[in-house]
Formats: structure tokens, sequence, C-alpha cells
């Protein structure tokens, strides 16, 4: 009885020996690295998407393909690619989503709810706002040599951002940002630059968001603020403008701890950074309470570009070369007939 | 090995499941609050194990109440049982099929986990032990790795503010206490396979310290995913585990921690069946043949087909039959083995008297 119950069970051990429940053989899906979604002036999406292309006797790597289809929403559009190309769309691999402009002004809730309970995206996946055209027009820019594209976008997205350039926006991230509400959501602007006769990448500034629409543009330089004072850098070079000049910083561990009211009107930042002056006079105090400011109206511009405030900033501690600690007080001026 | 069982069986499907819904940031305090506010129920059944030992809580009742006492007990314990080898069948697959095998039938899976904890249950409360003795430290390296390589995509400033509010630290409390973290009821169906007397320690510390465990997991999951979204998230733990790798050369590390709820998950299944036939055997009066064990099957299997929607209102419920039942059972047993030693002493009494006179 025992000899038999345990041929049964060596048996049944070869079964999974064949192959999972449904299987799929590489070379019927589709590995998606990146994607790009337009709003057409239909209204319907279209969504641009890079696929690594392995080809039978290549030696020299994967190469990219651009896939495009069109539809009411992201699953159709999907849908409709997966019928040109018969195959089925592997989002495991991909590092990279662009956002159009005109698809981002009408808001990404949608998709963010998408991203949020598709299981196959991974919430480690980059989101970044295009400044040309169209997204799907980042795709096909000319990437440091890079082979993969959405690849090589996202690993300079992730450089800029450790040079306080830009703001990279994982996934995980803004999902947070967006259940907060307390913060506006921001995320990395694509450009391009021409480079001899090719149009390269260009990641610098970023598109900051009021709810899921996209409000406006910051800088390069304004973004850099937005870092220092939102999340902190480290060991960057930074420059201020005082009224002597602009002075040139090294900055090691530059944290900031934010206290706000409750009605979000009266704010403290509290900086303490390690730094060397490389350049110009030592009158960083009045730069360092002005970009402090400037942080502060960036980090609150869906709502204050809207209304009217006075702001009022005022330096409560110094150490040379240690910390500083800035007061920031906002009042909401009296509506102007 | 009862202790290891206990540590195990709190953690399953609890480490994975991640972090409370109505616990936001301070979802990992409210775990720590909730373990602390349930150390009573660990020292009720301290109490009735070490009077009783090497009985489960049936036997306990048949010895103070005769066999009624046993059947009711048996029953409720029964029903108990079977709706937690659901629930915790319905947690593994649910994750399984999400996040692995997206395309196997819930069921196969429920199947093949249910089989195995059938093994565990047919060999006895010992094997259990024993099992559990060997995953634990595996268990344990996997959490202890996946915390080490969070720590630089960690942001401490998500565990900020702490919740103020009453209401959502009572909530927060409440789903902390019930499935899949907490049940200590169950462990009572172990004690038959102990030798010696279980004591207090081997009850409180393993309780403990799944709760800092899995504090210690949740502040991670917060740190690394944020607050809002560490809450709204099934399974917070994959997704926290899927952000981080170790260092920079290593990907997909999610992969390994998905091992822990199936090796736990079969403790835990193990666990609730062992609980739901021994209680079958005691209403029956005798051992019963291994068949049997597919009523509980049946009814879990039940369970797992019942729709996402209607799981999840149910779940609702839950606490409002575990609590009560885990507080009065102890209780009842304890208060009824006191009045039967009270009226034998005035039996006792009686007779005396009746001698001398």
């Amino acid at each position: 009885m025992r000899r038999g119950l345990v041929c049964v069970l060596l048996l049944l051990q070869i079964l999974p020996l064949s192959g999972c429940w449904n299987y799929s053989e590489l070379d019927d899906r589709a590995i998606i690295a990146g994607a790009a979604i337009d709003r057409m002036e239909s209204g319907e999406i279209r969504l641009t998407v890079e696929t690594v292309a392995f080809h039978e006797g290549q030696s020299t790597g994967p190469k990219s393909e651009l896939l495009s289809g069109v539809g009411g929403s992201v699953p159709e559009a999907i849908f409709h690619i997966m019928n040109q190309s018969q195959k089925e769309l592997y989002w495991h691999h991909a590092a990279l989503l662009v956002l159009g402009e005109s698809y981002a002004a009408e808001g990404i809730g949608d998709l963010l709810d998408y991203i949020l309970k598709e299981h196959e995206m991974r919430l480690t996946l980059t989101l970044a706002v295009s400044r040309l055209e169209t997204a799907a027009e980042v795709l096909g820019l000319e990437c440091h040599g890079a082979e993969i594209r959405s690849f090589g976008i996202a690993g300079i997205i992730e450089e800029q951002d450790r040079q306080g350039q830009t703001v990279r926006a994982d996934a995980y991230r803004v999902l947070d940002t967006r259940l907060g509400g307390e913060r506006d959501l921001v995320l990395p602007q694509i450009g391009s630059v021409r480079q001899g006769k090719k149009n390269a990448v260009n990641v610098s500034g970023c598109g900051v968001f009021s709810g899921d629409h996209l409000a406006g543009w910051l800088p390069a330089e304004e973004t850099r603020f937005l870092r220092l004072f939102g999340a902190g850098l480290d060991e960057v070079e930074v420059d201020l403008m005082t009224q002597e000049g602009p002075v040139s910083l090294r900055v090691r561990d530059w944290t900031v701890r934010e206290r706000r009211s409750a009605d979000g009107e009266t704010g403290i930042l509290e900086t303490k950074a390690e730094y060397e002056l490389l350049s110009g006079k030592s009158r960083i105090r009045e730069a360092v309470i002005a970009a402090a400011m400037d942080y502060y109206v960036n980090q609150n511009l869906s709502a204050l570009r809207h209304d009217l405030h006075e702001m009022q900033a005022k330096l409560l501690d110094w150490e040379d070369g240690g910390a500083w600690l800035v007061d920031i007080r906002l009042r909401r001026r009296a509506a102007q007939d | 090995m009862f202790a290891l069982a206990s540590l195990l069986f709190y953690l399953a499907n609890a480490y994975i499941q991640g972090n409370l819904r109505s616990g936001g940031q301070s979802a990992w305090l409210m775990v720590v609050a909730g373990a602390v506010l349930l150390l009573p129920f660990f020292l009720l059944l301290s109490a009735v194990s070490s009077r009783h030992p090497g009985k489960d809580l049936p036997a306990v009742a048949g010895q103070l109440w005769g066999m009624a006492g046993q059947r009711v007990v048996s029953g409720l314990l029964f029903l108990y049982g079977t709706l937690l080898l659901g629930r915790s069948l319905s947690c593994f697959t649910r994750f399984v099929s999400a996040y692995i095998l997206p395309d196997t039938p819930r069921i196969l899976m429920a199947t093949l986990l249910f089989a195995l904890a059938a093994l565990l249950v047919r060999r006895g409360a010992a094997a259990i032990g024993r099992w559990a003795g060997i995953v634990l430290p595996v268990v344990f390296l996997m959490i202890g790795l996946a915390i080490a390589a969070s720590i630089s995509v960690c942001r401490p400033e998500a565990l900020m503010p702490i919740e103020t509010e009453r209401g959502k630290w009572l909530r927060g409390i409440r789903e902390s206490v019930v499935f899949p973290f907490g049940e200590p009821l169950a462990m009572c169906t172990l004690l038959t396979g102990v030798k010696g007397t279980v004591r207090r320690r081997h009850w409180v510390l393993p309780w403990l310290g799944a709760a800092l465990l899995l504090a210690l997991t949740f502040a991670r999951n917060t740190m690394v995913l944020g607050g809002e979204l560490s809450a709204v998230l099934p399974f917070a733990t994959h997704h926290a585990d899927s952000v981080m790798g170790y260092s920079s050369f290593s990907l997909r590390v999610e992969a390994l921690t998905s091992l822990i709820p199936a090796a736990a998950g079969i403790l835990e299944a193990a666990v609730f069946l062992h609980l739901a036939v021994c209680s079958m055997e005691a209403m029956a009066g005798r051992k019963l043949h291994g068949a049997f064990y597919l009523i509980p099957a049946g009814l879990a299997g039940a369970i797992i087909l019942l729709p996402g929607g209607q799981l999840m209102a149910w779940e609702g419920y839950w606490g409002w039959f575990s609590l009560p039942l885990q507080a009065a059972l102890p209780v009842a047993l304890l208060l009824g083995e006191r009045m039967q030693k009270r009226m034998r002493r005035k039996i006792l009494a009686r007779r005396l008297k009746r001698g001398l006179e």
C-alpha cells in the first residue's frame, strides 16, 4: 500500500517537469523596456512601447523596436498593440513611462490607478513628462549610444537626480505622494538637445502637477532649490545668488526638516549642512534665506500661484559651516477687488 | 518546539500581507500595542495549559463538563479552525495568484498546500513542531536580508507624524490582533504533542517576538513605500521587497522573500487543520479515518471560491467572533475547574461530617 502510494507520488512529480501552467515561450512575449503615452486630437490615447527585440544570429546584443496602439484607454491601447504584434506584452522589465504634455495636462489619475492595480507593473517604473511635441518622440532620441533607449534614459534621470538637476519619480513615490495629497506631484522633464546631426536626450528640470494635472514647469536651477530644501542632497556643488554676486558651495550632508502649521500658512525650515566655500564672498546667509523662500513658494505651487501670499523669512540661528534655522511665515493677502 | 511553532505561526501570512489597512504610517506601533493588549489572553491560555499538561481544550472541557461539554467546545473550535483554514489558504493563494503564477487556478494551489498540511497533521503535533524548527532559521535569514537591503532606500521621515486619532488606533489595534496575526487559541491544539508543561514564557515570548518582527517589517515597508501607499497596497511587504535590491548588483529579490509565506503558510494551514480534525475527533469521541479531512477541506475550499468582495466584507466581522471566543473559552474552563474543585471540597466535607457523626 505504502509502496504504491510512493510510486504514485513519484509519478505525479513528473507532471510539473513538463512546464508551468499556461507557460509562454520568450519568443511569444514582447518585453517592454519603456512606454510613452500621448493624447491625440481625437481624444484617444496613443501608447507607444519600446520592446526588446532578439533576432536570430545577432552578435551585437538586443535591439529595440517601437510598437504603437490607439484606444480610448491604456488597456484598450495595449490590446490594440497585442493584436498587431501577436505577442503578449510583458511589463515586468519596463523601466520608463513618458507622458505627453497634453495627456498629463488632462489628468493622470486613471493611469496611476492602473499602475497601482496592475500586478505586472513594477513599482520601480520611472515616470517622466515630455517637453517635446509628443512623448513618443522621446523614445526615438539619441541616448549616449544606448541600444535600448528607455534603459538609457532611466539611467540619465537617475544621474541627473543625484546632481539635483531633476527629480526622480519612481511609481511608488508618485503613488504615495498622490495618496497623501499634502505635496505637489513632480515628475522629471525630458527634452532634446542638438548633438551634431542628431537630437539627443536632455533631462533637466521638472514638471509640476496640481493634483493629477500638469500645471507648469520648473527649470533646472529652481528644481535644484526644490531638491535642496525638499529632500536634501549629498556631495553636490551649489551656486547661490547674493547681493554681492554668486557664491559657490560644495555641500555635504544637507538635510532639511520642515514643520508646518495645520492650516499650512506658517512653517519652519530647519536645515543643517556641512559646506565648503568654493568661490565668492562669505555673505551667504541672505542667499540661503532667498533659496529657502524659493523652495517654499515652489513647493506650494498649486496653492500659491492662485492665491496671493505675503512671505516673511527670518534667520533664527546660524553656525558658520554648520546649521541654519529659518522661520518662514506665509499669509494670505486680502483679495483685491 | 512549541515556542518555535508559535513564532512561525504568528508570522506566517501576517508578514507577507504587510501593513494594516487602518494603520497608515503608524501601523508598526499599532501592532506592538495590539500585542501588549492581547497579553492577558496568553496568561489565560498558559494557566489552562499548565493545569492540564498534554491536553487540548476539548479534552479539558470533557474532563470538566463531560461529553456534552466536550462536544459543544469541539463544535465551536471546529468552526473556528475550518474558517481560519479557509482564510489561510485564501490568503496564500491570492498572493501566489497575483504575483507569481497568475494563470494557475487558485483551487489547485490550495489543494497542494492542503495536501502538505494534511501530511504534517497525519504525522501529529510533534511533526508540526519539527517543521517549524527546520523552516524558522531560513525565515529569519530572509527577513534579515530583506531589512538589511532596504536600508539604502528607507526614508525615516515617512514614519512621521505619529497617528493621534483614537478611532484609527482602535481600528488598527483590532485589525492587528485577528487573522493573519493573532489567533493564539489555535495553538492549543498542539499541546497534545508537547512533552512536559508549557510554561508562560513559551506562550508570551514567541508572541512578543513575532510582534516586534512584524513591527520592524511594517516600519520598513512604510519607510520604503511611504505611509499612504503601504496602507493601500495588498501584500505591501512583497512590493517593498521589489523596490529594493541587495546593493546595486541584484534585483528581483522579492523572489526570495516570497518563499516565506510558502514555508510558513504550510505550518499555519497545518495548525488550523489539526485544530479542525482534533475537534471532529473530540465530537465523535474516537480517532477518525483520514478521509474525514475532506470535511474541513471542502468547507475551506468554499471560502477560497468566494468572490473577493464577499470575502473582504466577511473578514470585517471576524474579530467579533474570534476575540470573544478566545477570551471566553479559557475563562470558562478556568472558572469551571474552580467550581469543580469547590464542589469536590464541599462533597468531601459533607462525607467527613457524616462519617464523624
